[in-house]
């Protein structure tokens, strides 16, 4: 994947879903810590459509019989139109993220690079080339631009490592629970 | 630690199903620790084979009677268990009695409770094999009723149980009891399964089918993603099985 590509899932993340890399980052971590992407639409204070996209690949969509018998047709295609749009959006932010973690590693490599090769051409054209070696062990711009690009692939591994981590102990793991977690159980 | 195998979550990523229910009531609540959706299940399964008519005490009574020869049949006026523990039992009791209703030809058992009947015999054989896999930091609730469970404190970093076990529990909670009234089933093939409740088909439902339209559709468009989370996370053995991206 390209970094101009990275940048059009970003950009398409952005416009359609409000909330920007933030949201994108929330919602990616609440498909691991849910397993599921659940989507609730109220008509007014009642929840009237929820819809729950499990990792399984299985989709539920629960319809409120009063509100589907009572209401017009054409206002209940409406609602679930706007419904079904957010839920497509929810899942949005995982690519956003992917994006995301792909630019930072490239936008490190390209920052260790170019911190690291333009101190050892500086130090080169000072020095020459028969003290560069130890020029350059003895230049810190040089020895961190190559411990940040080293640092850069460890990035996305970490990323990984969270993922993982969030997967296995969310929902009911070692991850505290949110607020308002944990209701009782039905009488 | 609970064990890490993403490789069944892979594999039912080569389906994908979307189910349509309509609910007379909806509440936000979220699934209850572990312990006490275990229970929720077992009740709400056991209030629908009451509902029917089958003779739960019976089922429930002890001792265990043998199920290959015992078939109380259905009663009128059927008890209530409220004896219901978190074991094995429960769900080896509530299967057999689901399956003896399933044999039952009384014209209670309409073809949508048979349908829900299927579905207790099949996740009560799930929840069954899932009890063979807990690991040792379940045991402090094995055996544990409503109101012993309720007396104790229930820390979630207590224990620990195979993702793949909490995505197929948190199903069998969501859906309970409750009649599916439309179900696609997509293969990775191209094939589509459409299963419509009976009564459907009359005039206006319209509304209801395009909801469940609108829900393959999105079902569909978001399949892509789902892979892409199982085959970031998951590592080189699920990419081996749903392909590498490209």
């Amino acid at each position: 994947m390209s970094p101009i590509a990275d940048v059009g899932i970003l950009l398409a993340a952005w416009r359609s879903a409000p909330g920007g890399w933030r949201r994108a980052w929330r919602d990616a971590a609440a498909i691991l810590t849910r397993r599921q992407v659940l989507v609730e639409t109220k008509d007014g204070p009642t929840i009237v459509l929820r819809t729950r996209l499990r990792l399984h690949g299985d989709v539920q969509t629960d319809v409120l019989r009063r509100w589907l018998d009572g209401t017009p047709r054409e206002a209940v295609e409406g609602l679930a139109r706007r419904h079904f749009q957010s839920v497509g959006d929810a899942m949005r932010g995982w690519p956003a993220v992917r994006a995301m973690v792909r630019l930072g590693t490239q936008l490190l490599v390209a920052l260790g690079a170019v911190a690291g090769l333009g101190s050892a051409i500086e130090t080169w054209l000072r020095v020459g080339w028969s003290s560069l070696l130890s020029a350059l062990l003895a230049d810190w711009w040089t020895l961190s631009g190559i411990a940040v690009m080293v640092l850069a692939p460890a990035l996305r591994w970490a990323v990984r490592l969270w993922l993982r981590r969030k997967l296995r102990n969310g929902l009911f793991g070692v991850d505290p629970p949110g607020a308002g977690a944990g209701p009782p159980a039905r009488p | 630690m609970a064990s890490f195998d993403l490789t069944e979550t892979a594999r039912s990523l080569l389906t994908m199903e979307a189910n349509t229910i309509v609910r007379e009531n909806m509440t936000g609540e979220p699934m209850p620790p572990l312990p006490h959706a275990l229970l929720d299940i077992a009740g709400d399964y056991a209030n629908l084979l009451c509902t029917i008519g089958v003779d739960l005490p019976a089922y429930f009574a002890t001792p265990y009677p043998d199920p290959g020869t015992f078939d109380p049949g259905l009663v009128d006026n059927a008890g209530s268990v409220s004896n219901l523990t978190v074991c094995v039992d429960t769900f080896d009791r509530l299967r057999w009695a689901a399956k003896h209703a399933l044999g039952n030809r009384s014209p209670r058992i309409t073809p949508a409770k048979r349908v829900l009947l299927d579905r207790i015999v099949n996740n009560c054989d799930a929840i069954k094999e899932m009890f063979k896999g807990f690991g040792p930091s379940l045991d402090q609730f094995k055996d544990k009723s409503r109101a012993e469970l309720v007396a104790m404190t229930i820390h979630r970093n207590s224990y620990a149980i195979p993702v793949d076990d909490l995505i197929q529990l948190q199903k069998m909670w969501d859906i309970g009891t409750e009649v599916i009234v439309a179900q696609t089933i997509v293969h990775i093939t191209g094939d589509v399964t459409t299963r419509v409740q009976s009564g459907l088909g009359q005039s206006g439902s319209e509304a209801l089918f395009a909801i469940h339209r609108q829900s393959i559709d999105v079902s569909v468009a978001c399949w892509r993603y789902l892979l892409d989370v199982i085959r970031e996370i998951a590592g080189t053995t699920i990419q081996a099985l749903i392909g590498r991206p490209r």
